[in-house]
Parts: structure tokens; C-alpha cells; sequence
């Protein structure tokens, strides 16, 4: 209990006084002689014992209207919170956490969460006083402090609730209540520290701020008060997700969309699914789906031009309309042209067939056109001055000669954005491979790692090898990553070379013994990756598997894609960093999806590269990357799909946190003053104190027969 | 009349006056030589014939009626009433606890008391009945044989006026020593405020009763006593004792009045079963009331004899 006046509490000295009066002050009896006491002596022992009681009951009385009186004007109050147990005068400082996650955009019995939230937040922010300070963030992710410090303007604060907007966006509720108590945690003990948490109270949401956080180790002298939006779980239905499962698409080619719906109502739904393909809608697709469930909806989509592609999935409007539309940015490809040049040894065997295996793996159909690659194989005695730059990739294969002039126009090729990748065999001279293609090219060298010895014995395959420790974080081996890489274990290596790579190369995979098994290195503008085992099966069996194929489309896929900005699943309202290739005095712009130019800022790191950042993303839709008012690249912000989930986790599940009742805005200032001051006794005390003076009063007059 | 002709301060004129006519009357038989107003409880050779009885062994041979037997050829005896003076006793309470004079009253409860007894005095000497008295408080103080003739009646004042009011009451001490000294059966007048144990108070009356006498219990009581008008916190002094109680008069008064009522309750419940005329007086009423209580059958509170 504390008083907001303690000074008045002195007045509990006048308490002595009804004692005083009881136990020394005592009306002088007069002598009277009476016949006989023989009566008297037989009532007296009931009368005094009445008597007694009743002086005492009459002290009690008298010390609590006294005690009560004090009291009163010591205006007590009780309360649980850290705050309430502080002196009333001590300045308040709290933090308002609005949860503008998507969730919040949930309108229900028409009545917007998300503005209900706001008015909370104005009702809360209502009790502050001159003193107080505060601060205002978001719990949506990215969770941000709306001012940088705690401040004492009541109206901007305001003014920011106000204006504050709903992203699309995820709950970041641990990031939220971490920035909100780094601002209170450095303030002096004697301020009243709240943090008031208005959020629609989504179980996911929840469930991670409770994995990552005790929040009972939480600063004790920090209130958490939480104010639930919404009082029920809203019926909703989602698209949340939507991709194309073919790394790389290309022109004339068909390519499998799948999208993902989700029935957040508690009963089966049907509904009709659009998709619109750059604006133009391509197909209606009914479905029905089970409560409670996600189905997914495929479908076929044929590109007949190069270039980017933006697809929509669309649900009709419900009570959550920010989660039925989901965009997919897709760009489709010209065919890509691959040069594989064979060993100049082998120019002489009739029955070479050591680039079979790559051309299968590359266009097993050897279709000239409705394909994503078309192959041309060559030795390098048949090279003469070919034009690279109508190749997307050279593959050498087994290789042990090339002529100087075509190993330089090589290096330009791999500078300029062309990928080269080397399969490693016996014909290889590893003394010829570190000169001619590494160490005489100075810094336009092609390898990614100097070669050394042969490891193991395909002729006696007494010892087997295998790829192992895939980077299954790299786009190019993340297809095996469902299996954990089993399947390209399978096939085995007998003999293979022992790599050494280059400082800035990355190992893909290993074999088994450890021993670096695909190395890749950004060169310029294009990509180098080098093999250490064939892609024929004099060494490995790796061919042979059926894994070979997507192992190779994989891999090749991701080299001639890599050099383009394609920017996959940027969260709404984070910021991106990406660097691109740039000419001195080139600009950089973004269009929203509201059709908004934003120029952007570019910092140069080398010649022709620059970082660039984008940091508007806030709105759900395609952006389009330009380049001197150029199409550089398309890419798709979509809605934080465990935002769809609105089943609500319940109070009792949530430790620490002071519960606001919501049933009105206006309950949020009371619960808040509540939370600040405690619970006023001043109106109970002296309801209390009427109470006593009207039963000290009878009491005192009560009739000497009475019986009490 | 002048005081130098009165009897005795408690015989005033006026109560003489208003008394005078009145005639002491017993209920049941007297014990006596002198034929009068009162039967005599012994059947025997009378004037007046009583009834005819049959002849049992034991009975005088000389009170056969041999008329009847000669008739009847029975033995009968023939019975008389005789008519014989009335034997009063007066026992009266001179304890210190008679001395207490209220507010109210104009007279101490021993004077209220005293001036009974003269008055009863005064009535059973002047029909020519005898009288006896005695005083007491824990002991007997004085006692007066019963006598006849109203020279008695100068003497019995004389013993009012002259009993010293000390000592607690003990009724039962007095009514045993008044008893032996009172062979004849007769009526006994007590007069007390017994402030005693009622048990044994009654126990003793009981045996004067079943001794044949006839008995007349006047409670003496001041309006203090009755009433308890005190209001304010005092400390009581006992005038038997001398102890002291200090209490709120205010507090006490309606328990005391229970206790009161209780007590006068017992005894009149008592007097009622056991034949005894219970008299409760009030020494703020003149002693005229009271006396007429007897003949009246009622006490001067209105509670019946």
C-alpha cells in the first residue's frame, strides 16, 4: 500500500487519545450507602463484564475512525504493480507498443483491430502527465521506436499514433519489448517504468516471443502491461504461399506454378482462386478446402517471350484482405547457349564420348529450341575465333590443351559474365592447368583453386569416394537438401584431384577424406566453378545416377542466373542491400507497387559495382529495380504468412504481463491509471469511516439493557 | 394530639384515627383462655357444639355422650368449638440495613417497620388479645412475653423506640428464638426487609406454619430498593457490611431490577404454597397502606396477599 499524501499519516498520533481517555480518564463515583449489596454483588459481575467489553469495543471503533481519518487524507491506494508500489509525485516513463503486424488489419464486426488498437493507445497515453515521458514503437516486424528518445511531448506522441499505418508484415514481438526496455532499463529507480503492449494477442506471434524469452526475468521494476484487441478468432482465408518449382525458366517452356491456400475458419470453405499473370488475369481456379487446413493449387504457365513475369494469386476479399493476394516476380529466359570443348588428345579416337554425359544432362531431348540450354561441343583445335559472347557457359571437359589467344578471350568471357566450369580428368595436366589457366593470367586467372595430385585408383577402385558436406544453403545445391545430399552420395568416385582453393573460391562440396570436391568463384561479372572429378565415368559413377541430371540443370541454372538481381523473398518493411554492376553516372530508382519513383542512394565499390539499398518495402507487391530509368529487375514483396494465422493464444499462457479488460477504449486509461497509481481507497475509506462513526454513535447511546 | 399525650412516636393520631376500627381477625383457630372473636383450635366441652364423633380408644370416657348411646347403642363423643384471645407475635427486623431512608420516603424502613408494629400492636391489645414482640437483627435484641391489656401497649413502644439498629439480618435465628419463647400458638407478624437467604427465611416460616401458627410476612422495602433510581457511577456501601462495590448505577439499574423482581417473586411464590401472607410495603406509602394490606389482602405495590 503507499499514500499519495504520507505526511498526513502523522495524524495516526491522534490515535493516543481515545486511549488516553479510555485508560486514564474515569468519571469520580460519589459514595452512596445502600441497605444491602446482596442484589447489587449478584448483577455486578454481568454488568462489568458487559461494561467491558463495550469500553473496548468503543476504543476500537474510536482508534479506527482516527486511524481511518488520517488515511483519508493521506489518500491511501493499493496495487500489485512495480509502479504502484512507488510514491505517487514519481514521474511516470512507459513505452507504447502497437502492434501494426498484418494480423491487426483483421476488421471484425466492423470495427477495425488495428484502429481499436489506436484508440487504446490514445486512451493510455490520455493519463499522461506534464512530467511523464514516453515513447511510442511498433511490434510489427521490423519492430522500430518511433522517436529516439522518451519524450515529454504528449502530442506528437499523439500525433504518431495517429498517423501510425499497418504493414504487411510480421509480429517481432522480442525485438519490440527489447528496444522498449533498453529505453526504461537505464532510467533512475524512482520512475514508474511501463511498457504497455496492444496487440491482437496471434498464438504464433506469442509462441516465439515465449520460446526465445523468460519474461519473468524481465527488469521486476518494469511493468508489462498487456491490452488485448479483439476478443475472438476471426474466420479467415489466405494465400500463403506461391512459387515456381523449376529453378529457371525459359522462354517457350512450361513452368508448374504452385500456390498455397490456408482456411483459418472453422468450417470448409469453397472459393475460386485468379491468377493474373503482369496484370492480366490467366486463370480462375475453384477449390474447395477443409477447415483448418492448407491446401496447395497447382497449375501450368507457358512464357513464350524472355523477360520478367509478374504473377498473382488472388482470393476474394474477407475480414483480413491484406493476406489474399500473394505476387510472384519471375523472370523467363532466353535459351542459354553452352560451349563444352573436349580434350584436344581425344580429337584423334573416332569414339570420343566423354561429353555425353553433360550434353544429356544439359538437353537430354537435343531440342534446338523449347529448351532452357542448347549445347555445342567442340575441341579446341575446332575453336578457331569463336565468338563467346553468344555463350552463356563454356564447360571444359577432361581438358589438356587450349591454345593462348583462346585461354585469354576465355578470361574476358569469365570477366564479362560468362561461367566456365571444369571437369577435372585424366586427361588433365595439373602442372598445365596451374600455369596456362591460373598463375601466367595474373588477376584474369579462370580457376578457382590450383590443382595438385591425383587421389585414389580408378583402375583398381580400391578405395571409393563421395561428395559430401554440401552447402545446402547455396542456391545451387539446395534442391538436395530434401534428402540431406543421399542421392548424390550414391554416386561414387574412384579418382579425383586434390584442389587447393583460391582465397576467395568457396567450397560447394567435399568429397569424402575431405578433400574439396566443387569450388566456385566469382570472377568479374561471371562465375568459375571447378570439379575435381569428371563428367564422364571413367573416374565416378556419377553420371550414371539419375541425380546427374538435376545436379547438372542445378548448377548450371544457377551460374547463368546468377548474375541477375533476383531478389527472392524480401520481408515486408526490411531493408535490402545488393550490389550491382554500374558505369560511372548511372542512377539507381525503385517503382513501388503504388507506381511511387524513389531514387536511390548507391555507394561505389569498385569500378563498375555498387551496394545499393532499399528501405521501402513497406507495401506488399512488385517493385521494379531501375537502372537509368532501365528494368534491371522485378521483385515481389509479399505478406508475412504466419500473419493469416489468427487463432489467439490465451491470457493464462502469458506470464508476467498486467492484463488490461478491453471491453472499451476508455477502460485502457483506468486500467492504466490503475497500473500507475493503484487502486484509490480513499472513497472506500471513508465510506468506511461513515460506517464507523454511525456504529460508534449507536454504540456509545445503546441502551444499558441492550444486549450486544 | 399533643405529643407529650401520644403513646409512642409511632402511633400518631391520624394512623390511630384511621385504624381504630379495624379488628384483627385470624383465619384459623386461636389458642386461649378468654373466649372471643378467635376459635380455639381444641374441640372439647364448649358452650358450642361442634359435631359428633365415634368413640375410639384412647378418648375420656367423660366425653361420651351417653344420650346417643342409650338412642343408638353407640359410643359417640360430642365435640365443642371454643372461642378463645388471640396470641400475637410481632417479629421485627432492627438490622443496620433498616436504618436506610431514601429521597422519597419520610420515614427510615425500621420507622415504616416500627410503626407497624405499633399499629398491630395497637389493634391486637385493644380487642383483648395478648401480644408478644421481639426485635432482631443477627441476634435477638429484646423480647416481650405475650400480655394482654393496653398497659402492654406502652411497654411494646417502648421497645420500639428503644431497639438499637445494628447488625445483619438473620431471620431464621430470630424466628426460632421467638418461637420458644412464644408456646401458644398464635399469629406471628414479621416485619423485615429480608435481606437474608430466602431459603432459609422460608424454611423457618415453614415450620412456624406446620407449628400451626399463623403467619404474616411483611417485606419492608425503600423505593431505592425497589426502584434503583441512581444514574451515575457510584461506589455502594453496604450499611450491614460495610463492603463497597464501585459500578455505573446507569448500567446496573435494570439488572438490579431483575434480581429485585426475581427475589420478591420467590418469596411471594413461597408464601403463596406454603399459606403465608406475603405483604410487600413500600416506606414511600404511609404505614396506613400497609396496615390496611392485611385486612385488605393486597400490598401496597399491588401485588396480592
Amino acid at each position: 500500500m503507499g499514500f499519495t499524501n504520507p505526511l498526513f499519516l502523522l495524524g495516526l498520533a491522534f490515535i493516543a487519545v481515545p486511549v488516553y481517555l479510555h485508560l486514564v480518564f474515569k468519571r469520580q463515583p460519589i459514595l452512596k450507602l445502600f441497605p444491602s449489596l446482596m442484589l447489587i454483588q449478584k448483577s455486578i459481575d454481568y454488568i462489568a463484564r458487559k461494561q467491558k467489553l463495550k469500553n473496548i469495543i468503543l476504543l476500537i471503533l474510536r482508534i479506527l475512525i482516527l486511524l481511518l481519518l488520517s488515511f483519508i487524507f493521506a489518500k491511501p491506494y493499493i496495487g500489485s504493480s512495480a509502479s504502484a508500489k512507488k510514491s505517487a509525485g514519481a514521474q511516470s516513463a512507459f513505452v507504447i507498443l502497437i502492434d501494426n503486424s498484418m494480423s491487426m488489419g483483421a476488421v471484425y464486426q466492423g470495427i477495425s483491430v488495428f484502429n481499436a488498437a489506436k484508440s487504446s493507445a490514445i486512451e493510455i497515453l490520455s493519463s499522461m502527465r506534464p512530467d511523464d515521458k514516453g515513447n511510442l514503437g511498433t511490434a510489427g516486424s521490423p519492430g522500430k521506436m518511433l522517436f529516439s528518445q522518451l519524450t515529454w511531448d504528449k502530442d506528437a506522441l499523439t500525433r504518431a499514433i495517429n498517423e501510425l499505418e499497418i504493414s504487411s508484415g510480421g509480429t517481432d514481438l522480442p525485438s519490440a519489448l527489447v528496444s522498449a526496455l533498453k529505453l526504461l532499463q537505464p532510467l533512475p529507480k524512482q520512475y514508474k517504468k511501463t511498457i504497455y503492449l496492444i496487440t491482437d494477442m496471434t498464438a504464433s506471434s506469442w509462441k516465439h516471443l515465449l520460446d526465445i524469452y523468460d519474461l519473468e526475468r524481465i527488469d521486476p521494476d518494469i511493468d508489462l502491461a498487456l491490452v488485448p484487441i479483439g476478443n475472438a478468432d476471426i474466420p479467415n482465408m489466405a494465400v500463403t504461399d506461391i512459387k515456381a518449382p523449376d529453378t529457371m525458366l525459359s522462354e517457350g517452356t512450361s513452368a508448374k506454378i504452385k500456390v498455397t491456400v490456408k482456411n483459418g475458419s472453422k468450417r470448409p470453405e469453397k472459393n475460386t482462386l485468379s491468377l493474373y499473370v503482369n496484370g492480366y488475369k490467366k486463370a480462375d481456379i475453384p477449390f474447395e478446402i477443409e477447415a483448418d487446413s492448407e491446401k496447395e493449387i497447382q497449375t501450368e504457365l507457358r512464357f513464350s517471350e524472355p523477360g520478367n513475369i509478374q504473377i498473382t494469386a488472388s482470393l476474394p476479399d474477407d475480414l483480413l484482405p491484406l493476406d489474399n493476394r500473394r505476387h510472384l516476380a519471375l523472370k523467363v529466359y532466353e535459351t542459354c547457349k553452352v560451349l563444352i570443348i573436349k580434350p584436344s588428345s581425344a580429337k584423334s579416337l573416332s569414339n570420343y564420348t566423354g561429353d555425353i554425359f553433360l550434353k544429356f544432362a544439359l538437353n537430354p531431348l537435343s531440342k534446338s529450341s523449347g529448351n532452357i540450354f542448347a549445347v555445342e561441343s567442340r575441341f579446341p583445335e575446332e575453336l578457331g575465333n569463336i565468338d563467346l559472347k553468344k555463350y552463356k557457359a563454356v564447360a571444359l571437359l577432361d581438358t589438356d590443351y587450349l591454345s593462348p589467344a583462346f585461354i585469354k578471350s576465355l578470361s574476358e568471357f569469365l570477366l564479362k559474365g560468362g561461367n566456365i566450369f571444369t571437369f577435372m580428368a585424366s586427361r588433365c595436366k595439373p602442372e598445365w592447368h596451374n600455369e596456362e589457366l591460373h598463375d601466367n593470367l595474373g588477376g584474369g586467372y579462370i580457376l578457382p583453386g590450383r590443382v595438385f595430385n591425383r587421389v585414389g585408383n580408378s583402375v583398381s577402385r580400391s578405395v571409393t569416394y563421395r561428395l559430401t558436406d554440401l552447402d545446402f544453403s547455396h542456391p545451387a545445391l539446395k534442391l538436395f537438401e530434401k534428402d540431406d545430399g543421399r542421392a548424390l552420395a550414391r554416386g561414387a568416385a574412384y579418382e579425383f584431384f586434390q584442389v587447393q582453393p583460391n582465397p576467395a573460391a568457396i567450397v560447394l562440396a567435399k568429397m569424402s577424406h575431405g578433400f574439396p570436391g566443387i569450388v566456385e568463384e566469382k570472377r568479374g561479372k561471371g562465375l568459375s566453378i571447378l570439379f575435381s572429378f569428371p563428367a564422364e565415368t571413367g573416374w565416378t559413377e556419377l553420371p550414371l545416377r539419375p541425380i546427374w541430371v538435376p545436379f547438372i540443370h542445378s548448377i548450371f541454372s544457377y551460374a547463368v542466373t546468377s548474375g541477375d538481381l533476383l531478389l527472392a523473398d524480401p520481408k515486408p518493411g526490411y531493408a535490402i542491400s545488393l550490389s550491382a554492376h554500374c558505369n560511372q553516372g548511372d542512377k539507381f530508382s525503385l517503382k513501388t507497387p503504388d507506381n511511387k519513383i524513389i531514387n536511390l542512394e548507391h555507394e561505389k565499390l569498385s569500378d563498375d559495382l555498387a551496394q545499393l539499398y532499399i528501405t521501402e518495402t513497406d507495401k506488399t507487391g512488385f517493385y521494379e529495380l531501375l537502372q537509368n530509368e532501365k528494368r534491371l529487375s522485378v521483385f515481389a514483396v509479399n505478406p508475412e504468412a504466419s500473419e493469416s494465422d489468427l487463432e489467439r493464444i490465451r491470457i493464462k499462457d502469458i506470464p508476467r504481463f498486467l492484463v488490461f479488460n478491453t471491453e472499451s477504449a476508455s477502460q485502457s486509461r483506468k486500467d492504466a491509471q490503475k497500473i500507475r497509481q493503484g487502486w484509490d481507497l480513499t472513497p472506500f475509506c471513508m465510506l468506511l469511516l461513515i460506517l464507523l462513526v454511525a456504529a460508534e454513535s449507536w454504540f456509545a447511546n445503546l441502551p444499558a439493557d441492550k444486549r450486544f | 394530639m399533643e405529643n407529650s399525650t401520644r403513646i409512642s412516636k409511632y402511633l400518631a393520631p391520624e394512623l390511630l384515627a384511621a385504624i381504630s376500627n379495624l379488628t384483627v381477625r385470624t383465619r384459623n383457630l386461636s389458642e386461649g383462655t378468654i373466649e372471643g372473636r378467635h376459635k380455639s383450635p381444641y374441640k372439647g366441652f364448649n358452650v358450642e357444639f361442634s359435631s359428633y364423633r365415634q368413640y375410639a380408644k384412647g378418648d375420656p370416657v367423660k366425653d361420651i355422650d351417653w344420650k346417643v348411646y342409650a338412642r343408638s347403642d353407640k359410643l359417640y363423643i360430642k365435640e365443642h368449638e371454643q372461642e378463645t384471645n388471640l396470641n400475637g407475635y410481632i417479629i421485627l427486623d432492627s438490622s443496620t440495613s433498616m436504618n436506610y431512608k431514601g429521597d422519597k420516603s419520610s420515614m427510615s424502613k425500621y420507622d415504616y417497620a416500627a410503626t407497624l408494629a405499633a399499629s398491630f400492636a395497637y389493634l391486637i391489645l385493644k380487642q383483648q388479645d395478648s401480644l408478644g414482640l421481639a426485635i432482631f437483627s443477627d441476634q435477638v435484641q429484646s423480647i416481650l412475653p405475650s400480655r394482654g391489656g393496653m398497659q402492654h401497649l406502652k411497654t411494646v413502644c417502648n421497645h420500639l423506640e428503644q431497639a438499637k439498629l445494628a447488625g445483619k439480618t438473620d431471620i431464621a435465628s430470630a424466628i426460632d428464638t421467638a418461637a420458644r419463647a412464644m408456646r401458644k400458638r398464635g399469629l406471628f407478624i414479621i416485619i423485615s426487609d429480608l435481606m437474608d437467604n430466602a431459603e432459609a427465611t422460608m424454611e423457618k416460616l415453614r415450620q412456624l406454619k406446620t407449628a400451626k401458627h399463623e403467619v404474616v410476612l411483611y417485606q419492608v422495602l425503600d423505593s431505592d430498593e425497589l426502584f434503583f433510581p441512581f444514574d451515575q457511577p457510584a461506589i455502594f456501601r453496604d450499611m450491614e457490611t460495610n463492603s463497597e462495590v464501585t459500578v455505573d448505577a446507569f448500567l446496573l439499574k435494570n439488572e438490579y431490577r431483575k434480581k429485585i423482581e426475581t427475589m420478591i417473586s420467590a418469596f411471594r411464590n413461597a408464601s403463596r404454597k406454603t399459606g403465608i401472607d406475603y405483604i410487600l410495603t413500600d416506606t414511600s406509602n404511609p404505614p396506613i397502606k400497609a396496615v390496611k394490606s392485611f385486612f385488605t389482602g393486597h400490598s401496597q405495590t399491588g401485588r396480592s396477599r
